[in-house]
């Protein structure tokens, strides 16, 4: 008990490291900073247009089809921080000569995932909650008591494409820029996962594998806890989306980090850990 | 004498060509098997400071690499204070304190304190005790006054300070410095060597260091590693082997360049019936190098030559040493 506390602690620490560093690197660009969270507005804008033209009286889209599609776009923007950050920030750091810096401090290797990951996860969560409070007067609805379930499923969601982002990541580190996992999981994820239109307009063979995807959950979850006619949509309940994001967690962690383990000790004994 | 602390036993490391998947995500101009280091032995002792020469390409950073877990090797063993750097990596790189060649490993928009704290945080030194451990360390390498100046806004003297510093923040038992005064002016890369001394000295490190300027080795003055192709071409102290690579040679100074060339008449008469070779004039030096002792020497020129204004043994000079002993045997590829 004594060693699981002080692997904890161990681990609250060095994400505190990477945390700080990452704020502050963040806060050096204040432009960077600003152009990014209006971009996030343009999407938000942009659909306002598309929903007139789709309409909103489908009982597949709630009969709000700006709402729902908002969720999907905002799901995408958080789901990508922990799918996308880990491999991109490894890459960053083997172009910029820091990455055996990194790996010769008394980490575990296994830890950086989960240490590098919090601080663009919270940044990917403040600008998907500042693009959800912006649909707002632009004509979106949400079930406000429904929050905290959503935070639920999002937390869940980030752990899950996370294992999927450790796999991509791992990759990238032998082929240093090619990434086929996130390349082909990003493809299919917002194909299948229903961001722009219900998962149900699928072909029957491409909705089974939807729901192979923690995206699709998660989105479809989302909707139905949060839209205010949400109960109206097919697809899994909260709770169904919060055991199949924890199963698919279980399954994919082992899976992810011992792929990224031995690809790591791969690239210590061919030597290509460094360069790019 | 104590127990080592880092003992290589016959490392060897061998870079393989890429599979063919490998090579399916990344083009690598390895064709062939390259023997980086080729069954290398040695141990250093808490104290020491051993100097790694060598040339280009002689094993040095792949040595290092091998120590501080970043890589494996083929064979042989590489241990810190008995584990192992290939199974206990981990455990290896807390006792490790690694300052690489190159200065951008330094988060350099951040300040001196922050680098350090980051480090400091990754080395696992606890929170109420990383502050005060940073700002003595700062101290320590002279930087506590700029200890708020990021990286960007300090001299290449001064980043090099910051990464000896991030080094020995967690105050390890090796210190594994790899090119540390690489773009350093000289006064500072004395001043740093000097600093490295007294911290090893005064913490019982043992302390590798590469360099490739030979004054620095000189004035370091420790154990010397000579590697060449990845194998050790000599393994001791450096008085050592500038004697035993190239015999000293005899200095005669005379009191006037005339002089000079008359001894150098009688050397070249010498050099028909003894052992004398190298007769270099320069100004009113002669300079020879022969087996002949200093005392023969003297003896053989007696009553030839006049006006000596000194005689005695010169130091060869590094450099003359290092091509000497890295010299190719006849039918070396």
């Amino acid at each position: 008990m004594k060693s699981f506390f002080r692997k904890v602690r161990r681990a609250a620490q060095v994400t505190g490291a990477f945390w700080r560093i990452d704020f502050i690197d963040t806060t050096n660009y204040p432009l960077a900073l600003v152009m990014r969270g209006l971009g996030a507005f343009i999407p938000i804008f942009t659909f306002v247009f598309v929903a007139r033209l789709v309409g909103d009286n489908g009982a597949d889209v709630g009969f709000d089809y700006y709402t729902f599609v908002v969720i999907g776009v905002v799901t995408m923007n958080i789901l990508g921080a922990t799918l996308n950050s880990f491999g991109n920030d490894m890459l960053e750091l083997v172009t910029q000569g820091q990455l055996e810096m990194f790996l010769v401090e008394p980490v575990r290797w296994n830890l950086l995932p989960f240490a590098m990951t919090p601080w663009p996860a919270f940044q990917a969560f403040a600008t998907s909650a500042v693009m959800l409070l912006l649909s707002v007067p632009l004509g979106a609805e949400y079930r406000l008591e429904a929050v905290p379930m959503a935070i639920l499923i999002v937390v869940l969601g980030l752990a899950a494409t996370l294992a999927i982002g450790i796999l991509g990541a791992s990759i990238k580190i032998l082929s240093k820029r090619a990434d086929p996992v996130l390349s082909l999981y990003t493809l299919a994820a917002s194909i299948l996962s229903g961001v722009f239109f219900p998962v149900e307009f699928l072909p029957a063979w491409l909705r089974a594998l939807a729901w192979v995807i923690p995206h699709t959950y998660v989105i479809q979850a989302l909707r139905r806890v949060l839209m205010p006619r949400g109960d109206l949509l097919p697809g899994p309940t909260a709770w169904q989306a919060v055991a199949a994001l924890s199963i698919f967690s279980l399954i994919f962690y082992p899976i992810a980090l011992w792929v990224f383990s031995r690809i790591l000790n791969y690239g210590r004994k061919i030597g290509a850990l460094s360069g790019y | 004498m104590s127990n080592p602390i880092v003992t290589i036993d016959q490392v060897r490391k061998v870079y393989e060509p890429y599979s063919r998947w490998m090579k399916l995500m990344l083009r690598t101009a390895v064709t062939e098997p390259v023997v980086a280091l080729d069954g290398v032995s040695f141990d250093v002792y808490p104290g020491e400071l051993r100097v790694i020469l060598g040339p280009n390409g002689a094993g040095k950073s792949t040595l290092f690499r091998v120590l501080t877990g970043l890589t494996t090797p083929t064979s042989g063993t590489a241990t810190v204070l008995g584990l192992d750097s290939a199974e206990d990596s981990t455990k290896v790189r807390k006792l490790v304190g690694f300052m690489p060649a190159e200065n951008r490993t330094l988060l350099l928009r951040h300040s001196c304190r922050e680098n350090l704290s980051f480090h400091g945080r990754l080395q696992a030194i606890p929170e109420s005790k990383l502050a005060d451990r940073v700002d003595e360390t700062l101290e320590l390498v002279g930087l506590y006054e700029s200890r708020d100046r990021v990286g960007f806004a300090l001299s290449t003297g001064m980043l090099a300070r910051l990464m000896l510093a991030r080094a020995i923040l967690h105050t390890p038992s090796v210190l594994i410095l790899d090119e540390p005064t690489g773009a350093v002016d000289p006064i500072g890369a004395y001043e740093l060597l000097r600093l490295v001394q007294k911290i090893a000295s005064e913490n019982d490190l043992a302390v590798l260091i590469s360099s490739h300027r030979l004054d620095e080795v000189e004035m370091l003055n420790d154990q010397v590693l000579l590697l060449n192709r990845g194998q050790t071409v000599y393994n001791g102290p450096l008085e050592a082997m500038m004697t035993s690579a190239l015999r000293p040679k005899v200095e005669i100074v005379f009191g006037e360049p005339a002089a000079a060339g008359k001894a150098l008449q009688a050397l070249q008469t010498l050099q028909r019936v003894a052992d004398v070779e190298d007769v270099i004039v320069e100004g009113n030096t002669v300079v020879v190098g022969s087996t002949l002792s200093l005392a023969q020497i003297v003896t053989e020129l007696d009553g030839q030559v006049d006006n000596v204004s000194s005689i005695g043994h010169t130091r060869p000079k590094l450099r003359d040493v290092l091509e000497e002993m890295l010299r190719p045997e006849p039918g070396d590829s």
